[in-house]
């Protein structure tokens, strides 16, 4: 027999507690209100996503629900809750832009690597302008879906064609390629993009092609527009 | 592919034609790479045989000029728009 049911057994029961209410003190070992005080009450919660946070030991308080839809709970020490709501913090911008300072020369039907010299901006070493400058190394840790995009800009010159291939590790067939012929007074831009997929370590380059029968200029970045460049999408 | 030194006057058309004239077969295109050596898609067999051709090559790297037909062409005419034009 427990304490209450002791108690419930031997003293006269209040008229409006019934023994079997006074049962439901079974297992109690401590002050009841004591541990009532203990819990966090319902009535805390005034709003549909509001959130029990604590703000100290032993102490709840309430964060609000966030009043702009597609806020994120990020911490914030200096907070009182630790946490606040915030706009979603913008995935960080990972890409490479090169561009080149002068014209190199192509010699008539030889796919010619293209060399960069200058880089818009190379947020992770994708590129160095002085080593290699024909590749664009993906870093470790940036395996990922890739924008690759680039210019071959050609001069005038009426006859043969333009072209441009893309390579990956140096090997064929291209992961992309196309070209033109040129006509009289226009220049011609190799403009393309495509998006692939890129492991660490892999290296792509953009090569140049042209049929005008001598040596003949890919053009810097300032004169036509030659660049080349990859975006991580994800 | 197969490396070789890059000549100085390198025409990849001629060069192709010098090789076939040597008995090499080749695919693809002449390529330079990003350190200005060449490469050749022949097969091994036939390296030796490359090897004299592309020491010996001499291509022409100045452009010929148009003829009156191709530069006619690449802006939409040929000669017989330009006899009209000219009451020819």
């Amino acid at each position: 027999m427990t304490k209450a049911r002791d108690i419930a057994s031997a003293a006269p029961a209040p008229s409006t507690v019934s023994a079997t209410e006074l049962g439901y003190l079974d297992g109690v070992t401590s002050a009841l209100q004591t541990q009532l005080d203990g819990k966090v009450a319902a009535s805390i919660i005034a709003a549909k996503g509001d959130l029990i946070v604590g703000t100290a030991n032993d102490t709840p308080g309430i964060l609000t629900v966030a009043s702009t839809a597609g806020y994120t709970l990020v911490a914030d020490s200096a907070e009182t809750t630790g946490l606040k709501w915030a706009a979603p913090a913008a995935a960080p911008f990972v890409g490479v832009l090169l561009t080149k300072s002068a014209n190199q020369s192509i010699s008539n039907s030889t796919a010619t690597a293209i060399s960069f010299n200058g880089e818009t901006y190379d947020t992770n070493a994708f590129h160095d302008n002085s080593s290699n400058n024909t590749r664009i190394t993906i870093p470790s840790g940036q395996d990922g879906y890739y924008l690759v995009f680039g210019n071959c800009g050609w001069g005038l010159n009426a006859t043969g064609r333009r072209e441009f291939s893309l390579r990956k590790n140096g090997s064929t067939p291209a992961l992309a390629d196309g070209g033109t012929g040129p006509t009289s007074g226009a220049y011609v831009s190799n403009i393309f993009s495509i998006v692939v997929n890129l492991a660490a370590a892999d290296y792509i380059e953009l090569f140049g092609f042209q049929t005008t029968g001598g040596a003949f200029d890919v053009e810097s970045t300032t004169s036509l527009g030659t660049t080349f460049g990859v975006v991580k999408l994800g | 592919m197969i490396k070789f030194t890059k000549p100085n006057n390198l025409n990849g058309a001629e060069l192709i034609e010098e090789l076939q004239a040597n008995g090499v077969a080749t695919t693809g295109v002449p390529v330079v790479d990003g350190n200005n050596d060449l490469w050749l898609d022949i097969a091994k067999k036939d390296q030796t045989k490359a090897q004299v051709v592309v020491d010996a090559h001499n291509g022409t790297t100045v452009a010929p000029e148009p003829t009156i037909e191709q530069k006619l062409a690449s802006v939409g005419l040929n000669l017989e728009d330009l006899k009209t034009a000219l009451g020819l």
